[in-house]
C-alpha cells in the first residue's frame, strides 16, 4: 500500500497534540491517527494525558499499559525508567500512559505535570520516534493539562469537537489556552460528529469565527464500535475502508499543515455563533465590590487580621500562624499536613524564638525548645494522588505522643483538595480519649500569618475552654500574648511580680507558653488583661467577650509608669483590691521618680525626633516629656506588614504626624532636618551615623521602668563619638 | 525530625543564592519567602530585615528572595503576569544571574517560569521536589543552574580542583573553603572554586577547566559530579571519611584527593601534626587533671557526611561515648555511621538528640539551644545554622585544620567532673 512507503519525518520529533473535552472520542481518534501515521512509515510514540489512562488501548490490542503514575507510586526514584512504562503497541508505535488520581482525590494537573518531568528525566528523547502524539483531556487546561502547550511540545495543536455546545465550548477554551503560550500553534479542528442533527454546521461555524479549518470530519460509525470490541482501532482492523481514508488523510495534514493563530471567542460570542443567541443585555453591577477570590472559606472569618479585612498584600501565612500558636501549647501535639517545608519554616519560626530567648533572657518557652511537631510530608505521589494516608500516619504518630491534637492544613493541602476534617474524624474515631483541633488555614488561603495565629486562638478556644470551669479569686489571664517575641518571659515575669504583690496570680497566658489544662480552665479567672492592644489582641478579647463571656479589662498591660497604674487601678477595682493597689502604685511611683533624676541630668534639653511604625507610643513620649527631652517631630507611618495596626487616638495624639503615603527617605530627611540628638526608631533609618539612632522595640518591654531602661541606653548613646572609627573601613 | 531539618525548598533556594550576585525570585506567597529570605541574608552577611530600607513590592522589607506574594485567588487564576513583572523588576537590576523559583503551591498549579526578552544568565525551577532532603532540592538546583549557564569543555589544568557539596547555608562555609585552600595549597593544589558556595558565573566555566572535583560534603555531590564527568569530563573522587572534620578524616581525605592528583600530601600533612602535637599538650592537661574527656558522653545531629567525621573524632580520638546520634538526611556515609556504632557498642545509642541528657551536645544551633535550654546539657557544639552566635568576625571554619582544632576545643570547653 502506498502509505506504507512514505518518507520518515525529517530526522527531529515532531510533537502534536490532540485535545478536546473527556468522552468527545479523541482517544480513539488519537489511537487512529496514531495508526495511521505508522502506516506511512512513521515511529510514533503517543502519550495519553488523561487520568483514565485509556488513550492507547487500541494500540495494544485493547490491553492497559501500566501509568506513569502507577510507577511514581510505587517505585524509588533510582528503579524508575522508561522501559517499565513505555509500551510498543501497532506496529511498532510506542504506548505511554500518564495515569492519575481516583476521581475525587488528588490533583491530576499535577499527575501531567509529574508524568512530563519524569519523562524528560527518564530521556524520552532518546525513544526512536518520529513524531509523538499527546493524546490531552481538555476539559480543564489547568497548568498541569497545559503542559503539552508550552513551547517545549506541541508544535501542532488540534482540537476535537462534536457539535454539542459543551463540546464547542471546551474546543474554545483550548484555544485560549493555546493563546496563553505560543498562539500561532493551532492545526485545525477535528470534527468527530455524535449524529445530533446539525452539529456539523455548528462546527463549521465555530471553526469559521475562530478562522481554523476543519481537517477531518468523522462520521458516528459502527465500524469503531467493532473494531473497539477487538481491541484494535479502525485502522488496523479495516486499513481499506473509507473510515480508514479519513485517518490517513489526517495524518498526511499533520506531517504537511500548516498552523495558524489561536483566536478564540468570548463567551458571548461563542453562544451567538454556535446557538445563533443575541448577544445577552450587560449585567448592571451597581457598585457591586468585585466577588471575593476564589478559595475554600466563602465567607470572611469574624475575626480578622487588618491584611485579610482590608484585602493587604498578605504577610506571611496563616498555616505558620496557627502552627506557632499551637505549637506554643505545652502538651498540644500539631499536626501539619503540608510539605515538608512548611513544617520546616514553622518549626524554626518558633525554635528561632526559643534560641533568641535563651541567649537573650536565658529562658524561653519549654515547647519551642523541643516542638510536639508532626508533619505529613506531602510529596509528588501525594500531590497526585491525595495526601490522606500521609495525614492519617502523621495523626497517628501524634497521637502516640499525646490525646490532644492541633491539625493545620497547607496551600498544597488546600490545592488538592484533601478531606483534612474527615481524615481526622476517621483516626480520631479510634481514639475515644484523643480530640482533634482542625484548622482549615489552607495555607495563606485564610489569610497572614496573623489571621492564622487569630484562627488557632479561636479553635483552640472553642475546643479546650471549660465553660463548667469553677471562677476562683484572685486568678487572672493575659491575653494576646506573642510568644515568637523574645521578652515574652521576661513580661510575664513582671506581670505576675506586680500580680503577686497585689495578691493574684496568672492563670491562662492566652496563648504562649501555657499548656492545655491552662486553657481549659480559662474560666477559673474572672477577669483578663490584654498583653497589648494590637489588633489581635482586640480581636481576641472581642471574641473571649462574645463567645465565652469574659470580662476582659480595657486597660493593657504597657511599658512605662502610667500605662504600668492604669492596669493595676482598673484590675484593683474589678476585683476589690483598692487598698492593695494604692500602696502598690505608691511604691511604684517612688521607684520612678527615684529612677527619674539621673538620666534627667544627663537627657535634659536634648532634642528627639520620632519615625514609629507602632502607632501607641504614647508611652515612648510620657518618657521623652519626663526626662525633659524636646520632642522635635513625631512621625507614625502606616504600614500593613505591622501589628500594630490600630487607630492612633491616645492622649498625645495632637503632637504625632500619621503618614498613610509616604516616601520613607522624605521623611528621614524631614525629621533629620529638625536637627534632633535621637533619633527613636522602629528600625535604624540610612544616616550613616549622623545622629545618634535608638530602636523602638517591635514588643516593648512592660513595666514602670522598662522606658528608662532604654532612655539609660540614650543616655549612653551621646557619649559615643558621632563617628565611630569602623564607618571609615568600608570596602 | 522531618519538621525541623532543612529541607528540599531551603536546599535549591541556598543552592541558587551561592551564586555571588545573583537574584532568587521566586513565584509563591510571603510564606514561603519570608524564612529563607531572611536565613540568606545571615549567612552571606547581607542586608537584614529592615522594612525601612529595603521598602519594595516585591522584595517586602528584605534584601532577598523577592517574590509575587501570591494568595488564594492566585492559586486560582495563576500569577503569571505578577511573576513577569517580578522578572521585569529583577532583570532591571542587573544580577550575575536570575533563578526563577517556584513554591511548593505556585508549582502544584503548574506556572511557567520563561519569558522572552532580554535577560541575565536565567534558571528556572518549576517543580521543586516537595518533602525531600536539603542535598536533592540543592543538587536539583546545582543541575538547573549547570544546564543553563551551561559550560563548555576545556582542557584540564593541572593540579585544580572543584570542591563539590558545599552550601552558603553551611556554617562557616567561606571560612571552611578558605581553610581547605590553603591545606591544599600547601600540596601545591589550587581550588578554582566552590560550586554553590559563592561562585560566580564566570566560575562556572572556569570550573570546567578542573583536573578533578572533590566532594566535600558527598550527599550533595553526586548529581553534580555525575553531570561534570558526562558533559565536561571531569573526574570526581569521594573520600570515604567523609567531609575534612577531625584529624584523621582531614588526613584522609588530603591523601586521597593528593593520590588522585599524583601530588605530595606531605605539608599539609606535616602541618597537622605540628596541630595534633597542640591538641595533645590540651588533652593532656585535662586528662592528668580531672580524667577527662575519655568516657565523657556526647549527642551528635546533622547530615551524614558531617556526622561521620565528627563521631570518629569524637570517640575514636578523644574517647567520648556517643549516647544519641541522629543524621538529617540520608547519604553514602549514613551507612558508615550505622557500622561505626554499631562496633564500638553503641548501636542503640537513641536517635533523639532533643531528649537525650548529655555532657556535650553537636547539632545545629536550635537543636544545641532546645538541649541546653531544657537542662539536658551544659556544653554545645553548633554544627550548623541557626547560630548561637551570629556574629562572626574571626575565621571561623567548620571543617579543615581550623575546624577540627574548633570542634575538639568547643567540645573540651564545657566538660566538668
Amino acid at each position: 500500500m502506498q502509505w506504507l512507503d512514505y518518507p520518515s519525518n525529517r530526522g527531529s520529533v515532531l510533537r502534536i497534540a490532540l485535545y478536546g473535552k473527556g468522552g468527545i472520542g479523541k482517544s480513539t481518534v488519537s489511537a487512529n491517527l496514531t495508526a495511521a501515521l505508522g502506516r506511512m512509515g512513521l515511529k510514533v510514540l503517543q502519550i495519553g494525558c488523561d487520568p483514565k489512562h485509556d488513550s492507547t488501548r487500541l494500540l495494544l490490542e485493547g490491553r492497559e499499559p501500566p501509568t506513569v503514575m502507577e510507577m511514581v507510586r510505587s517505585s524509588r526514584r533510582e528503579d524508575m525508567s522508561l522501559d517499565s512504562i513505555v509500551s510498543r503497541g501497532y506496529l511498532g508505535c510506542l504506548c505511554v500512559e500518564a495515569g492519575g488520581p481516583e476521581p475525587g482525590v488528588g490533583c491530576a494537573g499535577r499527575g501531567i505535570l509529574s508524568t512530563f518531568e519524569l519523562l524528560d528525566e527518564l530521556g524520552v528523547d532518546s525513544l526512536d520516534a518520529d513524531i509523538t502524539v499527546y493524546d490531552v483531556l481538555g476539559d480543564v487546561v489547568c497548568g498541569g493539562f497545559a503542559v503539552p502547550l508550552r513551547n517545549d511540545y506541541a508544535e501542532k495543536v488540534y482540537v476535537v469537537s462534536s457539535g454539542e455546545f459543551m463540546s464547542i465550548y471546551a474546543a474554545n477554551n483550548i484555544l485560549r489556552g493555546v493563546r496563553n503560550y505560543d498562539p500561532r500553534r493551532m492545526a485545525g479542528i477535528i470534527f468527530n460528529s455524535r449524529g445530533e442533527p446539525e452539529e456539523g454546521e455548528r462546527v463549521r461555524r465555530f471553526a469559521a469565527a475562530v478562522g481554523l479549518p476543519v481537517v477531518a470530519e468523522i462520521p458516528r460509525s459502527p465500524r469503531f464500535l467493532d473494531a473497539e470490541r477487538s481491541g484494535r482501532t479502525v485502522v488496523e482492523s479495516d486499513p481499506g475502508a473509507d473510515l480508514a481514508q479519513i485517518f490517513f488523510r489526517l495524518a498526511s495534514n499533520v506531517v504537511e499543515g500548516d498552523v495558524m493563530e489561536a483566536s478564540p471567542l468570548s463567551d458571548e460570542e461563542l453562544e451567538t455563533v454556535v446557538l445563533g443567541k443575541s448577544p445577552p443585555p450587560p449585567i448592571r453591577r451597581g457598585g457591586q465590590e468585585e466577588p471575593p477570590p476564589e478559595g475554600r472559606r466563602e465567607a470572611p472569618p469574624a475575626y480578622t487580621s487588618r491584611n485579610v479585612e482590608r484585602k493587604e498584600v498578605l504577610h506571611g501565612c496563616a498555616f505558620t500562624g496557627a502552627v506557632i500558636t499551637c505549637l506554643s501549647v505545652e502538651g498540644l501535639q500539631t499536626v501539619m499536613h503540608s510539605p515538608d517545608s512548611c513544617a520546616h519554616l514553622s518549626c524554626q519560626m518558633a525554635q528561632n524564638a526559643a534560641r533568641r530567648a535563651f541567649v537573650k533572657e536565658g529562658v524561653a518557652i519549654p515547647s519551642f525548645l523541643r516542638p510536639a511537631a508532626h508533619c505529613s510530608s506531602l510529596d509528588d505521589p501525594d500531590m497526585v494522588f491525595g495526601g490522606r494516608p500521609s495525614l492519617e500516619e502523621a495523626l497517628q504518630r501524634a497521637f502516640e505522643r499525646g490525646n490532644d491534637v492541633a491539625l493545620v492544613s497547607s496551600c498544597p493541602s488546600g490545592i488538592i483538595g484533601d478531606d483534612v476534617e474527615e481524615a481526622a474524624r476517621a483516626v480520631s474515631a479510634s481514639r475515644p480519649e484523643g480530640r482533634v483541633l482542625t484548622m482549615l488555614e489552607d495555607g495563606n488561603a485564610a489569610g497572614d500569618h496573623m489571621q492564622g495565629v487569630i484562627d488557632a486562638c479561636v479553635a483552640l478556644a472553642s475546643g479546650l475552654i471549660d465553660p463548667s470551669a469553677e471562677p476562683s479569686d484572685g486568678l487572672v489571664n493575659v491575653v494576646g500574648i506573642k510568644p515568637i517575641a523574645t521578652n515574652n518571659e521576661m513580661n510575664m515575669t513582671y506581670a505576675e511580680g506586680i500580680l503577686r504583690r497585689m495578691g493574684a496570680a496568672i492563670n491562662c497566658r492566652f496563648i504562649g507558653g501555657t499548656d492545655i489544662a491552662g486553657i481549659e480552665g480559662f474560666h477559673r479567672a474572672r477577669h483578663s488583661i490584654l498583653a497589648n492592644t494590637d489588633r489581635f489582641a482586640l480581636m481576641l478579647s472581642r471574641y473571649l467577650r462574645e463567645e465565652h463571656g469574659a470580662e476582659v479589662l480595657r486597660s493593657p498591660l504597657a511599658p512605662g509608669l502610667r500605662g504600668t497604674l492604669d492596669w493595676l487601678g482598673e484590675l484593683a477595682a474589678a476585683t476589690d483590691r483598692e487598698s492593695a493597689a494604692e500602696e502598690l502604685a505608691a511604691s511604684l511611683r517612688q521607684e520612678y521618680e527615684e529612677a527619674l533624676p539621673p538620666l534627667r541630668q544627663e537627657l535634659q534639653g536634648r532634642k528627639a525626633c520620632i519615625i514609629s511604625m507602632h502607632k501607641d507610643i504614647d508611652w515612648l513620649i510620657d518618657t521623652l516629656d519626663d526626662l525633659g527631652i524636646d520632642l522635635l517631630y513625631a512621625a507614625v507611618v502606616d504600614r500593613s506588614d505591622h501589628l500594630m495596626d490600630y487607630h492612633v487616638g491616645n492622649r498625645h495624639a495632637g503632637r504625632i504626624v500619621l503618614l498613610e503615603d509616604y516616601d520613607m527617605s522624605t521623611v528621614v530627611t524631614d525629621a533629620m532636618s529638625r536637627g534632633p540628638d535621637i533619633l527613636l526608631s522602629t528600625y535604624p533609618v540610612s544616616t550613616d551615623g549622623a545622629v545618634l539612632q535608638e530602636r523602638i522595640p517591635m514588643v516593648p518591654d512592660i513595666g514602670h521602668l522598662a522606658p528608662l531602661e532604654l532612655a539609660r541606653r540614650w543616655a549612653l548613646g551621646l557619649k559615643a563619638p558621632r563617628r565611630e572609627g569602623w564607618r571609615e573601613d568600608h570596602g | 525530625m522531618a519538621e525541623r531539618c532543612p529541607e528540599s525548598l531551603m536546599g535549591a533556594i541556598m543552592a541558587f543564592e551561592g551564586m555571588a550576585g545573583s537574584i532568587t525570585a521566586m513565584n509563591g506567597p510571603t510564606g514561603c519567602k519570608y524564612y529563607p529570605a531572611s536565613f540568606s541574608e545571615t549567612v552571606t552577611r547581607r542586608g537584614g530585615f529592615n522594612p525601612m530600607l529595603h521598602d519594595t513590592l516585591f522584595y517586602l522589607g528584605q534584601s532577598r528572595v523577592p517574590c509575587t506574594y501570591m494568595d488564594s485567588s492566585d492559586y486560582v487564576s495563576g500569577a503569571r503576569e505578577r511573576m513577569r513583572a517580578l522578572w521585569d523588576d529583577s532583570r532591571s537590576r542587573r544580577p550575575s544571574m536570575l533563578a526563577l523559583i517556584n513554591s511548593p503551591g505556585a508549582s502544584l498549579i503548574g506556572e511557567m517560569l520563561t519569558f522572552d526578552g532580554e535577560a541575565p544568565p536565567t534558571v528556572a525551577m518549576e517543580s521543586p521536589p516537595p518533602s525531600a532532603s536539603f542535598s536533592s532540592g540543592y543538587e536539583t538546583a546545582m543541575l538547573a543552574t549547570l544546564e543553563g549557564l551551561a559550560p563548555s569543555p576545556a582542557e584540564p589544568r593541572e593540579m585544580t580542583v572543584n570542591l563539590l557539596g558545599i552550601s552558603v547555608a553551611d556554617l562557616g562555609w567561606e571560612d571552611s573553603i578558605a581553610d581547605l585552600r590553603r591545606l591544599l595549597s600547601l600540596c601545591g593544589v589550587e581550588v578554582l572554586c566552590s560550586p554553590g558556595a559563592g561562585w560566580a558565573p564566570e566560575d562556572v566555566q572556569r570550573s570546567a577547566g578542573a583536573a578533578l572535583n572533590v566532594a566535600v560534603h558527598d550527599e550533595r555531590a553526586a548529581m553534580t559530579s555525575e553531570w561534570y564527568r558526562r558533559n565536561l569530563n571531569v573526574p570526581f573522587v569521594r573520600c570515604s571519611s567523609g567531609a575534612p572534620l577531625g584529624f584523621e578524616a582531614l588526613e584522609e581525605w588530603l591523601k586521597e584527593v593528593c593520590h588522585a592528583l599524583e601530588a605530595d600530601p606531605s605539608p599539609a600533612l606535616g602541618r597537622i601534626a605540628a596541630s595534633r602535637r597542640r591538641a595533645h599538650r590540651e588533652i593532656s592537661r585535662l586528662d592528668q587533671y580531672a580524667g577527662l574527656p575519655r568516657g565523657c558522653s556526647f549527642s551528635l545531629e546533622g547530615r551524614p557526611s558531617l556526622v561521620w567525621p565528627a563521631l570518629r573524632s569524637m570517640h575514636a580520638y578523644l574517647g567520648m561515648v556517643p549516647v544519641a546520634v541522629s543524621m538529617t538526611e540520608d547519604g553514602p556515609c549514613a551507612a558508615e555511621v550505622e557500622s561505626y556504632l554499631r562496633s564500638i557498642g553503641c548501636g542503640e545509642a537513641s536517635t533523639s538528640v532533643l531528649d537525650c541528657p548529655a555532657d556535650v551536645v553537636l547539632a545545629d544551633g536550635n537543636t544545641v539551644a532546645g538541649v541546653l535550654g531544657r537542662g539536658l546539657s551544659d556544653c554545645g557544639v553548633e554544627l550548623d545554622h541557626p547560630s548561637l552566635t551570629p556574629i562572626c568576625i574571626r575565621e571561623d571554619p567548620l571543617l579543615g585544620l581550623g575546624g577540627t582544632l574548633r570542634l575538639i576545643e568547643r567540645s573540651l570547653q564545657g566538660l566538668k567532673r
